[in-house]
């Protein structure tokens, strides 16, 4: 079972968004030196993550100063009501699924745990051809 | 906590910490049995698991009753004359409670978690409700459906957003939900199979017995040996619709691939992993390859049978002891009342416990327990020549007789 929540931003991103709320319109720089002072993130990572949350629209870019300047574009009170949300969502999403019967079990087989499953039933099919 | 409550709350209270070691007997008693399980058909063994399951679920009441029952006749004696009409009341001057003042507590908090993940259960139940109103009517090709109509009872075949792999839910009347556009993603032949095995789980109401299962989890969330319990009953019913599959025609290895190959399109979509474990899908298929090589139904009826005696004498016992514990638990942990009163004959000192008389001092002399009767409420002082020396009845509040005459000096 799946739950379709909208888009919120990572840990990342939210720790980002925090700066521009409280800071207002910076740099990259200027988010970098602040964030990531003592960390391994470099100023092009923190350049990266700039430039996806202005594509997911979480921030607005600001290109007039030959240093882009970007701003939160997304409100404080309404990110916080949607992590509250996904929060709740999160802690009942077993809830529905645990009523029902499912053809497959809980845990997602991963793309090698598949291969290895079709060659078992590759190996029994010959095996079986072989003894009929 | 004084009062007519006491005993049953205390008695509760007491049925419930039995309950954890209890817990741990039966599960060893499954354990013990699961080998002689081992080669016979899955419709035994989780006809085994559920019964353990209903079984374990029914030692706590069971005990409870049981030690109130013993409690009451440890400590009540036999029938007396009916009480006169009281007048005066002599309320408690000391209570002492023993050492068990926690067990109320410890209730609460039982009673609290089984609010709780009662709660978590009706919010699930809700958002299931939700999902299957936002279902349409799957169309399927005509071999897809082969069997659906025959199916008792019927269920509705629904498509969904939000669905990765088949589910049957429902309390009375099933639904199968599949996720969307599933026809486009798989062959006619494997979804037949994935479908008969989620019609074998409407045959046999698997969806009902599933819910009364997770209330049970719910009510009794503090034992771990429900929790365990009930996965294993989960693990088996899925062997045996596999099972049933097969029985009814389907190939155990194309059944095995259909299943492969649905997992295979469940990893490639975005949805959200649900929490609950129907079954580890290369136990599955191993079990599929076994039933290829057949499986030694004969001593099948033998193994059940000593399977079930094995569980039923485990019960029994559990219930045996757990229940002296808590009856011999009670006596000790129910507070102690004492009263002081006097009329014109003397004095005289009651102690009771849950509304029985523990002891009695009447007139500075303790009253040997064979000439205390009560019976309920009525408690009898007889004096030596076995005729009532005092009646009094026992209320919530105190005790009240009818008063003696002054003694001749």
């Amino acid at each position: 079972m799946t739950a379709s929540s909208p888009a919120l931003p990572t840990d990342a991103e939210l720790q980002i968004l925090r700066f521009l709320w409280t800071r207002g319109p910076s740099t990259v720089r200027e988010v970098h030196e602040e964030l990531y002072r003592d960390t391994d993130v470099g100023y092009t990572t923190a350049l990266k993550l700039l430039q996806n949350m202005l594509g997911k629209g979480y921030v607005t870019r600001d290109e007039e100063l030959r240093q882009h300047r970007y701003a939160a574009a997304v409100r404080e009170d309404e990110t916080m009501r949607g992590l509250v949300r996904r929060l709740i969502d999160k802690s009942f999403e077993g809830s529905a699924a645990a009523l029902a019967m499912h053809a497959l079990g809980a845990k997602r087989a991963t793309a090698g745990e598949l291969a290895e499953l079709r060659r078992l039933i590759e190996e029994l099919e010959s095996g079986e051809s072989r003894t009929s | 906590m004084t009062g007519p409550l006491a005993a049953p709350v205390y008695a509760l209270g007491w049925g419930l910490l039995q309950f954890l070691w209890q817990g741990l007997i039966l599960l060893l008693a499954v354990k013990l049995a699961g080998p002689w399980l081992r080669r016979v058909s899955p419709a035994v063994r989780y006809r085994a698991s559920l019964a353990a399951f209903f079984l374990l679920s029914f030692l706590p009441l069971c005990t409870t009753l049981v030690a109130l029952h013993e409690f009451q006749v440890l400590s009540s004696m036999h029938m007396t004359a009916p009480a006169p009409p009281p007048v005066p009341v002599a309320s408690p001057t000391g209570v002492q409670g023993t050492l068990t003042g926690w067990l109320p507590q410890l209730l609460l908090l039982a009673l609290a978690g089984a609010g709780l993940f009662l709660a978590w259960t009706a919010v699930g139940w809700i958002r299931l409700r939700r999902l299957i109103h936002s279902g349409r009517p799957a169309l399927l090709a005509p071999g897809a459906m082969a069997g659906l109509a025959d199916a008792h009872p019927r269920p509705a075949l629904l498509e969904a957003e939000g669905v990765d792999a088949p589910l049957v839910a429902g309390w009375r009347r099933p639904v199968i939900l599949l996720p969307r556009g599933i026809t486009g993603l798989m062959p006619e032949a494997e979804l037949r199979l994935v479908l008969s095995h989620e019609l074998a789980h409407v045959r046999r109401r698997d969806y009902s017995i599933n819910l009364l299962q997770r209330v049970i989890e719910a009510v009794l969330w503090f034992q771990p040996a429900v929790w365990l319990l009930s996965a294993t009953v989960r693990r088996e019913r899925e062997h045996c619709c596999d099972e049933e599959v097969v029985r009814s025609g389907g190939r155990p290895l194309a059944l095995a691939r259909a299943l492969v190959n649905l997992e295979g399109l469940r990893s490639r979509g975005t949805s959200l992993a649900c929490a609950v474990a129907a079954g580890d899908l290369s136990q599955r298929i191993r079990c599929l390859a076994a039933q290829t090589a057949g499986f030694d139904a004969a001593p099948g009826r033998l193994r059940a049978l000593m399977t079930a005696g094995l569980l039923v004498l485990t019960t029994a016992c559990a219930a045996r002891l757990g229940a002296r514990a808590a009856a011999i638990g009670l006596g000790t942990s129910l507070p102690v009342v004492t009263i002081h009163a006097e009329d014109p004959a003397g004095r005289f000192i009651l102690q009771l416990q849950a509304g029985q008389a523990r002891s009695v001092v009447l007139d500075d002399a303790i009253v040997p327990t064979e000439r205390l009767v009560q019976h309920g409420r009525t408690l009898t002082i007889l004096n030596e020549a076995g005729r009532a020396e005092l009646t009094l009845t026992v209320r919530s509040d105190g005790v009240s007789w009818k008063p003696r005459p002054p003694r001749p000096s």
